[in-house]
């Protein structure tokens, strides 16, 4: 992902910064270049002279278009995954059932007050996402460890995906105002 | 003996590498709004160039894709050097230094809790997180308010401004600070932040 908007960035920039710099002159040294129209007729005898140019460069435009086109793709795939996941149904269903055991053993851990559980991903790269809200002085790397330990580690175990990445998402709950009421001062005599 | 309590701190060492992988990874912002853009750029620019250039290749002189023969025209009647030109590309060249800052890689949706399972990775929220450690704060006596600012790109550890109701603030400072390293231990960040606690008092 990060690549190819890196890609992008680069050819974007260097096209801007070349028009820039032919615009301003730059370029002039090689004749009044910044001058000409953007459509140079030129182009259009070199294309008229050289009859593979067009095509070559409309199936460049075509690799561009289909590569644009498998990485959206790619991306709503992904998009889908998370809130869809692409299990068999039989996988489906003991994750169901397992997320059920899951939601019950993290809510029986100190200060865990609610939690919400998501299988995502595809069957080669499945994740488990658990969202858990929390009061605001719980325990935190206990409750992490003891999630690891116990209730994921038995999911892991009921789906049959001994490796399955888990994500853990703390949200702690704070319940008191941001600012301490002023203590009444004693009234002086 | 020894042999076995080597392996065992090599296994915990490799466990918390590949924990700390996991966690980078999966909390790394995606910019996934960045990259629909891009594909949708790529796809567009590539699928309109590419048929008109197919029906120019193929000596038509009709552009199929709607739109187009206005834009042929402006491309005929302007120069390199006209104003109007130099601020598209310039245009083309701010989002060309937007979509490359967008592919740098940020930091994280979060703060990573420490961990030694690579198959485990946990998160608090950076705000949730100068919650909590303001929370805890205020439980010191005599705290009255306590802000917490930090964890941010350029200021990466925690300045905590906390206020006393007290006229003279003898170690409340100190308290504050044990608080908050209390609080640090019960949460366990993966990296854990330096704490500058600055007091201030009554002065009336």
């Amino acid at each position: 992902m990060r690549i190819g908007i890196a890609a992008t960035g680069t050819v974007l920039l260097l096209a801007g910064a070349s028009a820039l710099a032919l615009g301003l002159g730059a370029f002039d040294a090689f004749g009044a270049l910044s001058g000409r129209p953007l459509l140079d007729p030129a182009v259009g005898r070199f294309t008229g002279d050289h009859a593979w140019f067009l095509p070559a460069l409309a199936g460049a435009a075509e690799l561009l278009a289909l590569t644009g086109q498998l990485w959206l793709v790619v991306q709503g795939r992904a998009v889908v995954h998370h809130w869809w996941p692409d299990l068999d149904p039989e996988t489906r269903g003991r994750a169901r059932a397992a997320a059920d055991v899951l939601n019950r053993d993290v809510r029986g851990l100190p200060g865990v007050q609610d939690v919400r559980v998501r299988l995502t991903g595809t069957a080669n790269k499945p994740r488990l996402r658990l969202n858990v809200s929390c009061a605001g002085d719980t325990l935190l790397s206990e409750v992490y460890g003891e999630l690891g330990a116990g209730p994921v580690e038995r999911y892991r175990r009921a789906t049959g995906m001994p490796d399955l990445p888990v994500v853990i998402r703390f949200r702690p709950v704070s319940e008191r105002p941001r600012r301490r009421r002023r203590r009444p001062r004693p009234e002086t005599a | 003996m020894a042999e076995t309590l080597v392996k065992d701190l090599i296994e915990e060492a490799q466990g918390r590498q590949q924990a700390r992988r996991l966690a980078v990874r999966e909390f790394r912002p995606r910019r996934a709004s960045a990259g629909f853009a891009a594909a949708l750029l790529l796809t567009a620019s590539g699928g309109v160039a590419a048929i008109e250039l197919l029906a120019a290749a193929l000596g038509s002189a009709v552009h199929p894709v709607p739109g187009v023969a206005p834009v042929v025209d402006v491309l005929r009647g302007y120069a390199w050097a006209d104003p109007d030109v130099l601020v598209v590309a310039g245009g083309v060249a701010a989002l060309g230094t937007a979509f490359l800052l967008a592919a740098l890689p940020g930091r994280l949706r979060g703060i990573p809790l420490a961990g030694d399972d690579p198959r485990l990775a946990g998160v608090i929220g950076r705000a949730a997180l100068r919650r909590a450690l303001a929370d805890a704060a205020l439980d010191v006596p005599g705290i009255e308010r306590a802000r917490v600012r930090g964890l941010g790109v350029l200021r990466r550890g925690l300045v905590v401004r906390a206020t006393t109701c007290y006229r003279n603030p003898a170690n409340s400072a100190e308290l504050v600070q044990r608080a908050i390293g209390a609080r640090l231990d019960r949460i366990e960040p993966m990296h854990r932040p330096a704490v500058d606690v600055r007091l201030g008092w009554r002065k009336d």
